[in-house]
C-alpha cells in the first residue's frame, strides 16, 4: 500500500470525525492551536488504542476463568464466541463506516483532484484506522491456549481467521450498501425489503453455523456424521476446531488445514476484489444520486407529534440502507432463538429472549438522531426543545420496536404451537420498558450535543456511545426484571408470576421518569455526565 | 422601542474570542446589514440573535423577549435563514413546509396561499413535488428562505441568505424585505455583497475580530471611516484594514506569474 492511499485513508477517517466533533467546545478550543493538525490523529489514534486496550482487557479477564481452571475447552470456545463478537462488531462498524461517507459526500470530492485514487482507499481507510483494532480481542484466548497446550499454531490461526471474519463482515455489509438502494424513493420497493431479509436470514443462518451446527436438524446430524478431519476443514462451519483444536493433528493434516485456511482468505479478498469497484463507484458518485421521483403531496398540517412522526418515518424508510440498522438487532437474537427449549412451562427462555431483543433495540436511540443528519439544523432553528424531540423521537422507536417485539412474540406462539394470556403481558412489560429505555438513552445523547450542531452522524457522541447505551439500558433491564421477580417470589412464592408482576413494576418506572422527582433528576445529571 | 437589543455579547470558544462585548441597539422596521470580512464573528452572532447559539455571556432581546432566558419564544418569532440550506433532504419542499407549518401552528389554508405565492414569486412551483436533496444549491435556497417566512415572523434572520440566488429572485427577495420591514417586522442580515447591502440596508454594523468597526448609514459610515471613497467597499476596506491591499496583490501576482 503506497503512501497515497494512506494519506487518503487518513483523509476520509478525518473527515468523519470533522464532521462529528466541529461543533463540540473542546474541538473549537483547539481550532486556533499550533496543533490542530494532530487534533484528529491524536483523537482517532486514542480511540484505536482505548478499542483495542478496553476490549483486549475484557476478554483477558474473561477468558482467565478458564485459563485459571486449565479448560482447554472452555477456552476454545470462549473463543468462538470472540469471533461471533468480531463478526457482529464488524458489520455494525462498516455498515456505520460505509453510510457515513456516502451520506455526507466525503469521497466525492477527490474526483475533482488530478490524481489516480486507489480503489481500496475505502476499505483501507476503515480497517486500518478503525477495526483493526478489534483484532487483539482474539489475542488472550489464543495465547492462553498456547499456554496450555504449547501450539504456537494457534496464535497464528486466530489472527489470520480474525482478519477473516472482519474482511467477510466489510464485504457482507458492502453488498448490503450497494444493493439496498441508495436513491431516495418514496416507498422502499418490496424487492429492496426482500433483498435485505433475504441477507439477514443468510447472516442468521451463517451465525447459526458458525455458533452451533446442533440447531440444523438434517444438516447438523449430517455435518457430525462427517469424519473429524473432514470437519474441521468445514469452514465457516467450525472455527473452534480450525483455530483451537488444530494441535491434536498430525502434520499432514496441519499443512493442509493452514493451505486450506489460506484458501479461505484467497477466496474472501477474491470476493473482496470483485466488489471494492462497486464500493468505489458508489461512495465516489454520492453527490449525483439523487432521485427524480416526483411524489405529490397535499398541503396538510399535523399536530406536532403527528408532524414529526411523519417527518422521520419518511426520512428513515425512503433510505432504503436505513433498514440494515432497523433489522440489526433481529441479527443478534436470531441464533438464541433457536437454542431456546419451546416445551418449557414457564416460557422463560423465550421471555429472555424478547427481553435481548429489548436490549439490542435500544441502539435505535443513536439510529434515530443519527437519521436526522443535517437536519440537526433546522431543529435548532425551530421553537421545540430537547425535551419534546426525546419524546417524538421515543415514539418513532417505539413503534419500530413494537412491530418487532409483536412479530417476535407471533413468532413465538407459532414454533410452540400455544397462545396465552402471557404472551400478551410479555409484550405489553416490554413495550413499556422499551419506552423507558429508548427514552432515558435518547435523552441522554442529545445532553451529549453541543449547542447548534450542524450535523449528527455515529462519532457525534463520544468515543463509546453504544457502550453507554447498553450499560443503561442494562441497568433498566436489571431493575425491571429484579423487582419483577422479587415481588413474584414475595407475593406468590414462585417465580412463575414474575411477567404478571413486571408489568406494574414497568409502570411504576415509567411514571417516575415522566414525573420525575428530585431523586431522579439528581442521577439524571448522573446519567447524563456518562 | 428597539426590535433587538444587544447587551455586551461575548462569545468564546477556548481561548479564542469570537465576540468581545458587542454591543447594538437595532430599531423595528428597519433591514439591518451585518457586514466583516470572513471569520469576523457575522455568524456566531446571527446565530446567538436567532437562539440556536447561547452567548458566553451578556444577553439580547428581541421584541422584548431575553434569548438566554427564553430561547424558544425567540424562535417562535424569529425565521432563520443560514448561510448552507440545511434541509430534509429525503423530503420534497411540501413536506418540508407542511412540517414547518405544523411546528408553528399555522391554518391550513393561509398555509395554502403562502406557498403558492412565494413558489409563484421565487419560480421553485414545479419543483415542490421533487425530493430536496436532488434540487439545486440555489433551488434549495430558495426552500430554505420559504420555509423561513412560512410563518410571518416578526424577525428575520438572514446569515448570506441571498447566496446562491439568481438575480430575479435576489431581486424579488430584496423587494420582499423592503416591504416586510414597512410593515413594522425587523430584518437583519449579513452578506459579503456591498451592493445588496447599499441598496437594501438602512443601517450597517461592521463587523471585524469579533468587535464593531463601525455603525451606522453610508454617510454615518463614511465620517466614522474618514474615507474620501464614496462606496461601502471602500469604507468597509477602510474600517477592516486595507493597508496591505497592495502588497499582498503584488505578491499574489508575483506567485502566478
Amino acid at each position: 500500500m503506497n503512501n497515497k492511499t494512506l494519506f487518503l485513508s487518513k483523509l476520509i477517517m478525518v473527515e468523519q470525525r470533522y464532521l462529528a466533533l466541529k461543533d463540540t467546545p473542546k474541538f473549537q478550543q483547539s481550532v486556533n492551536s499550533s496543533n490542530k493538525q494532530s487534533y484528529f490523529m491524536r483523537n482517532i489514534l486514542m480511540s484505536y488504542l482505548s478499542n483495542a486496550v478496553l476490549f483486549t482487557m475484557i476478554f483477558l479477564l474473561l477468558d482467565s476463568v478458564y485459563f485459571e481452571e486449565k479448560d482447554i475447552a472452555a477456552l476454545a470456545s470462549f473463543g468462538l464466541i470472540i469471533f461471533l463478537y468480531l463478526f457482529i462488531i464488524g458489520i455494525y462498524n462498516s455498515i456505520v463506516f460505509l453510510n457515513s461517507v456516502y451520506n455526507n459526500n466525503i469521497m466525492a470530492p477527490l474526483k475533482s483532484i488530478p490524481i489516480k485514487v486507489n480503489v481500496n482507499v475505502p476499505f483501507a481507510s476503515w480497517f486500518i484506522y478503525s477495526s483493526s483494532s478489534y483484532i487483539f480481542v482474539v489475542l488472550p484466548s489464543a495465547v492462553f491456549f498456547y499456554i496450555l497446550t504449547g501450539d504456537y499454531e494457534t496464535i497464528f490461526l486466530a489472527l489470520l481467521y480474525a482478519f477473516l471474519v472482519m474482511m467477510l463482515s466489510f464485504i457482507i455489509s458492502s453488498i448490503l450498501f450497494i444493493y439496498s438502494g441508495r436513491k431516495a424513493k418514496k416507498h422502499t420497493s418490496i424487492r429492496n425489503v426482500i433483498r435485505i431479509l433475504a441477507l439477514f436470514i443468510f447472516l442468521g443462518l451463517f451465525y447459526l453455523l458458525l455458533e452451533n451446527p446442533a440447531y440444523f436438524g438434517y444438516v447438523s446430524s449430517a455435518i457430525s456424521s462427517l469424519p473429524y478431519y473432514v470437519r474441521i476443514f468445514a469452514f465457516p462451519i467450525n472455527t473452534e476446531y480450525i483455530v483451537f483444536y488444530n494441535y491434536q493433528l498430525p502434520l499432514l493434516y496441519r499443512i493442509l488445514e493452514l493451505s486450506l485456511s489460506f484458501l479461505f482468505l484467497g477466496i474472501v479478498l477474491l470476493i473482496y476484489s470483485k466488489i471494492r469497484y462497486k464500493i468505489y463507484e458508489v461512495l465516489m458518485t454520492s453527490e449525483e444520486n439523487a432521485s427524480s421521483e416526483k411524489i405529490f403531496s397535499s398541503i396538510k398540517t399535523h399536530g406536532m407529534a403527528r408532524a414529526f412522526l411523519n417527518k422521520d418515518i419518511k426520512s428513515t424508510f425512503r433510505k432504503t440502507q436505513n433498514l440494515s440498522y432497523i433489522f440489526l438487532p433481529v441479527l443478534f437474537v436470531i441464533p438464541f432463538f433457536f437454542a431456546v427449549d419451546t416445551t418449557s412451562a414457564l416460557d422463560s427462555g423465550f421471555f429472555s429472549l424478547l427481553y435481548l431483543v429489548e436490549f439490542v433495540s435500544s441502539f435505535y436511540a443513536i439510529f434515530l438522531l443519527v437519521v436526522e443528519g443535517k437536519g440537526i439544523d433546522v431543529l435548532n432553528s425551530l421553537p421545540v426543545t430537547k425535551k419534546e424531540i426525546t419524546f417524538y423521537k421515543s415514539i418513532f422507536g417505539l413503534i419500530i420496536f413494537s412491530i418487532i417485539a409483536a412479530a417476535f412474540v407471533i413468532v413465538t406462539a407459532a414454533i410452540s404451537k400455544k397462545i396465552s394470556i402471557y404472551d400478551l403481558f410479555e409484550f405489553v412489560d416490554v413495550v413499556i420498558l422499551f419506552y423507558v429505555i429508548i427514552n432515558v438513552n435518547i435523552s441522554r445523547l442529545l445532553s451529549k450535543l453541543p449547542p447548534g450542531t450542524s450535523n449528527l452522524n455515529y462519532y457525534s457522541f463520544g468515543t463509546y456511545p453504544m457502550l453507554f447505551i447498553f450499560i443503561l439500558s442494562l441497568i433498566l433491564l436489571g431493575i425491571s426484571m429484579g423487582f419483577a421477580v422479587g415481588l413474584s417470589f414475595i407475593v406468590f412464592r414462585s417465580l412463575f408470576y414474575y411477567v404478571y408482576m413486571d408489568l406494574p413494576v414497568n409502570i411504576i418506572i415509567l411514571v417516575f421518569m415522566v414525573m420525575k422527582p428530585k431523586f431522579f433528576k439528581n442521577n439524571e445529571n448522573v446519567i447524563n455526565s456518562l | 422601542m428597539n426590535a433587538i437589543e444587544i447587551n455586551n455579547i461575548y462569545k468564546r470558544y477556548g481561548a479564542t474570542v469570537a465576540l468581545n462585548g458587542i454591543n447594538l441597539s437595532i430599531p423595528g422596521g428597519q433591514i439591518y446589514g451585518v457586514l466583516g470580512p470572513n471569520g469576523s464573528g457575522k455568524t456566531t452572532l446571527l446565530k446567538i440573535i436567532a437562539g440556536i447559539l447561547p452567548a458566553s455571556s451578556g444577553d439580547i432581546s428581541v421584541n422584548g423577549i431575553s434569548v438566554t432566558g427564553n430561547p424558544d419564544a425567540v424562535k417562535s418569532i424569529t425565521g432563520y435563514i443560514p448561510e448552507t440550506p440545511a434541509l430534509y433532504e429525503s423530503l420534497t419542499p411540501i413536506e418540508y413546509f407542511n412540517f414547518l407549518a405544523s411546528v408553528f401552528k399555522i391554518d391550513e389554508n393561509i398555509l395554502k396561499d403562502r406557498i403558492n405565492a412565494f413558489a409563484n414569486a421565487l419560480e421553485i412551483g414545479k419543483y415542490l413535488d421533487e425530493f430536496i436533496g436532488s434540487l439545486s444549491f440555489g433551488t434549495k435556497q430558495k426552500v430554505a428562505i420559504i420555509g423561513s417566512l412560512i410563518h410571518d415572523p416578526q424577525v428575520i434572520v438572514m446569515d448570506e441568505g441571498m447566496n446562491g440566488l439568481d438575480p430575479k429572485s435576489s431581486k424579488i427577495i430584496k423587494e420582499l424585505l423592503k416591504d416586510i420591514t414597512r410593515s413594522g417586522k425587523t430584518v437583519i442580515f449579513s452578506t459579503h455583497i456591498m451592493e445588496i447591502a447599499e441598496t437594501v440596508c438602512d443601517t450597517i454594523s461592521i463587523l471585524y475580530n469579533g468587535n464593531i468597526a463601525g455603525t451606522g448609514n453610508l454617510d454615518q459610515l463614511k465620517g466614522e471611516a474618514g474615507s474620501s471613497n464614496n462606496d461601502l467597499e471602500g469604507i468597509f476596506l477602510k474600517l477592516t484594514g486595507d493597508e496591505d491591499l497592495d502588497n499582498l496583490l503584488d505578491s499574489l501576482r508575483d506567485s502566478i506569474k
